[in-house]
């Protein structure tokens, strides 16, 4: 039984008008606006002042955990991440120059560190389909109850929005490491493709190429779980 | 797809893309179906996964390491003035420390070498300098003064003067010396004065045992030329009863002073050798007084403080002191300098008369200068800096200058007999330059200002010659 033939069983995808409604993204101005006050704050932060680094924090940190987050899995792991990407922040903000945008440079280190934090695990770590993929949740569900049945997700409307995000971060986490953090970093962070090309190192093109796989991958996955555009659940 | 697709597929969900391009895609009903596909997509994973929170916690550790990276950042200067009043005060008081000291050595200095020049004193103490007996007095009243500086380097002192103590055999040069020395006194008619710096040396002999000589360092004292220096030296030591605090800036000069202490000029001995071979370098370079004149600021030690030294800051042997006591110049004019370019305090030499008195006003000069008031000192010093300023522009034959500098050198000093001198080298100025009705005023005020024989003579002839 392929997805397509699910029927009923798939949760409709929102309806597209005729024309589909882009999604938002911020304006060139409204991220060099961002980009110019990264650097001043921490241009501050570089003279003494501690409080410029506070907001910092405060602009960047969700973004930060969960591109860790989804890149590695676990959610205890992307808190070290996160502290550990900061204070790397804060430890190197002397050789930090202001030609360097400070989004890009925080992401290339919290990728450096989930890919050393990655290759770790991989040699010590195994998840159990018991082990719950979005720990800390208190409605997390165990792996294998993640995994959609052959008749898609229930139609309980509470938890099917849960299902519904565990299909979804299931899907994403499916995702080729290359084409996740893509992904993650755009969703979730709001970067342009400009600056995760320069994270990734890779050219903008490959970049939004990558990115057109992880949806095509992701729309391949919801459909598997039975969510489909035309109809509900 | 191709990449190219892919790309503009992507820029046209995130609205990226040129409006050109935008209707393009929507043209094409394939693309625009795979587009609203992937837009309902990313508006499920946006509603469905919204992402999470990081734990407020998390940001305390992080925040602890970015107030102490902060603290540690350098800050801009005011602020570390503000945040270190302590170190700060430390540096301002050090600073004004050190600025103090420096101005009271740059005082000091001028007003040491401007007595030789200016006989500022009086000339009661100018005649007791010139008696036989009667340089102890103030010698010894200067001598409480040094006094009090010498146990500042007494440490430093006594280490040089243990180091050179062994120099023996300098001693037997230096003993030779003081017979050139002694030679030189006899060609003048100074018996009595000879005869009691001979007694005050052999004092000096017992009084230290050898190790008096000790503060001169190896080197200059095994100095076959320095050997009438330190003989000199040795001798005006024994005159001021144990007074180091020139030695070392006499061993500096060793060598010129030997060649002077031996040249058969000295004609004054009274207030010590010292003096006498500056007067005697008078008729050199002022290079060789100079060097004199600069001596290092070591001060001597005190090698018997039960003794107390007739000598506190023993007179600097002056740098202009020779050159106004030098021989007056040709008729002719001052201009007429020397063919070498020579420093001007020769040139202002040649204008002047010989003035042996003044030199060994030098003496008492000092020694007054040091218990005497700031205020005669700054005037002295006012007096010393015109003269010098003199000198220099009657070398480069600017008369008038030179003139208005005399005058205010005679301002400074008015009404005393230093003041008489430069007034009767004015006169002589004015005289050689056809100023006669001035130059027989400045002729009178010498005559009124002092009651030296030789300068009153000197200026009733200048005011003889000055009358139409």
């Amino acid at each position: 039984m392929s997805p397509a033939d699910r029927g009923s069983g798939a949760r409709a995808l929102p309806a597209a008008s005729s024309a589909p409604k882009p999604a938002p993204a911020p304006t060139p101005e409204a991220l060099e606006r961002a980009a110019r006050e990264d650097a001043e704050l921490m241009t501050r932060f570089k003279k003494g002042d501690a409080r410029a680094f506070e907001l910092i924090l405060a602009r960047h940190r969700r973004g930060v955990f969960n591109f860790c987050f989804k890149m590695l899995g676990d959610k205890a792991a992307a808190e070290d991440a996160l502290q550990e990407v900061f204070l790397r922040v804060v430890r190197s903000a002397k050789d930090w120059e202001r030609q360097a945008k400070l989004t890009t440079w925080i992401y290339t280190i919290a990728r450096n560190h989930c890919i050393d934090a990655l290759r770790k695990a991989s040699h010590r770590k195994t998840t159990s389909l018991d082990h719950a993929l979005n720990e800390g949740e208190e409605d997390a569900l165990p792996l294998g109850d993640r995994v959609p049945d052959e008749e898609g997700i229930g139609p309980d409307r509470g938890a099917e929005s849960n299902r519904m995000r565990v299909v979804i971060s299931n899907a994403i986490a499916a995702l080729p490491a290359e084409q996740r953090e893509v992904f993650v970093m755009r969703e979730h962070a709001g970067m342009p493709f400009k600056d995760i090309a320069a994270v990734v190192g890779v050219p903008e093109n490959t970049v939004k190429s990558r990115m057109r796989y992880a949806l095509e991958h992701l729309r391949e996955s919801l459909r598997k779980a039975g969510i489909t555009k035309e109809g509900s659940t | 797809m191709s990449e190219r697709d892919d790309s503009r597929l992507v820029e046209y969900l995130y609205g990226e893309l040129p409006e050109d391009e935008v209707r393009a895609i929507e043209r094409d009903p394939e693309s625009l179906e795979d587009a609203r596909e992937l837009a309902a997509l990313l508006s499920v994973v946006r509603e469905g996964d919204p992402g999470l929170d990081p734990p407020a916690f998390l940001d305390a550790k992080i925040m602890a390491e970015a107030r102490q990276v902060a603290e540690a950042a350098p800050k801009s200067a005011w602020r570390r003035w503000l945040t270190t009043p302590v170190l700060g005060g430390l540096l301002a008081a050090t600073a004004a420390s050190l600025f103090v000291v420096v101005n009271i050595a740059v005082l000091d200095r001028p007003a040491d070498e401007a007595l030789a020049p200016t006989p500022a004193s009086a000339p009661a103490q100018v005649q007791a300098s010139i008696a036989p007996g009667a340089v102890a007095e103030p010698m010894a009243e200067a001598a409480d003064q040094a006094d009090q500086a010498a146990p500042v380097e007494a440490a430093k002192l006594e280490e040089e003067r243990v180091g050179a103590a062994a120099d023996r055999s300098a001693r037997a040069e230096m003993k030779s010396g003081l017979d050139a020395l002694e030679d030189a006194r006899k060609q003048q008619d100074l018996r009595p004065r000879r005869e009691a710096a001979a007694k005050r040396n052999t004092d000096k002999d017992s009084a230290f045992g050898g190790d008096g000589l000790g503060s001169a360092p190896r080197g200059d004292v095994a100095s076959g030329r320095a050997a009438g220096a330190k003989a000199g030296k040795m001798e005006r030591q024994t005159a001021a009863s144990g007074a180091e605090t020139e030695k070392s800036r006499e061993d500096s000069a060793a060598g010129e002073k030997s060649k002077k202490a031996t040249s058969g000029d000295d004609d004054r001995l009274v207030g010590g050798l010292a003096q006498a071979r500056r007067e005697e370098a008078s008729d050199e370079s002022v290079a060789a007084p100079a060097k004199e004149a600069s001596p290092p600021k070591k001060p001597a030690p005190d090698p018997n403080p039960a003794e107390p030294p007739a000598e506190a800051a023993p007179p600097r042997p002056a740098v202009r002191a020779p050159a106004l006591a030098a021989p007056p110049p040709p008729p002719a004019g001052p201009v007429a300098g020397p063919a070498t370019p020579a420093p001007p305090v020769t040139s202002l030499a040649r204008l002047s008369d010989a003035e042996q008195p003044a030199k060994n006003e030098t003496l008492s000069k000092t020694a007054e200068a040091k218990k005497g008031g700031a205020a005669d000192v700054r005037r002295v010093a006012e007096a010393e800096v015109e003269i010098a300023r003199a000198q220099a522009l009657i070398s480069a034959a600017r008369l008038d200058e030179a003139e208005q500098a005399l005058v205010r050198a005679r301002a400074a000093l008015s009404n005393t007999p230093g003041g008489a001198r430069i007034a009767l080298r004015l006169g002589q100025l004015l005289l050689s330059r056809k100023k006669s009705e001035a130059a027989l005023n400045a002729a009178r005020q010498a005559a009124s200002w002092t009651d030296e024989p030789t300068i009153r003579q000197q200026a009733d002839a200048l005011a003889a010659r000055a009358k139409p």
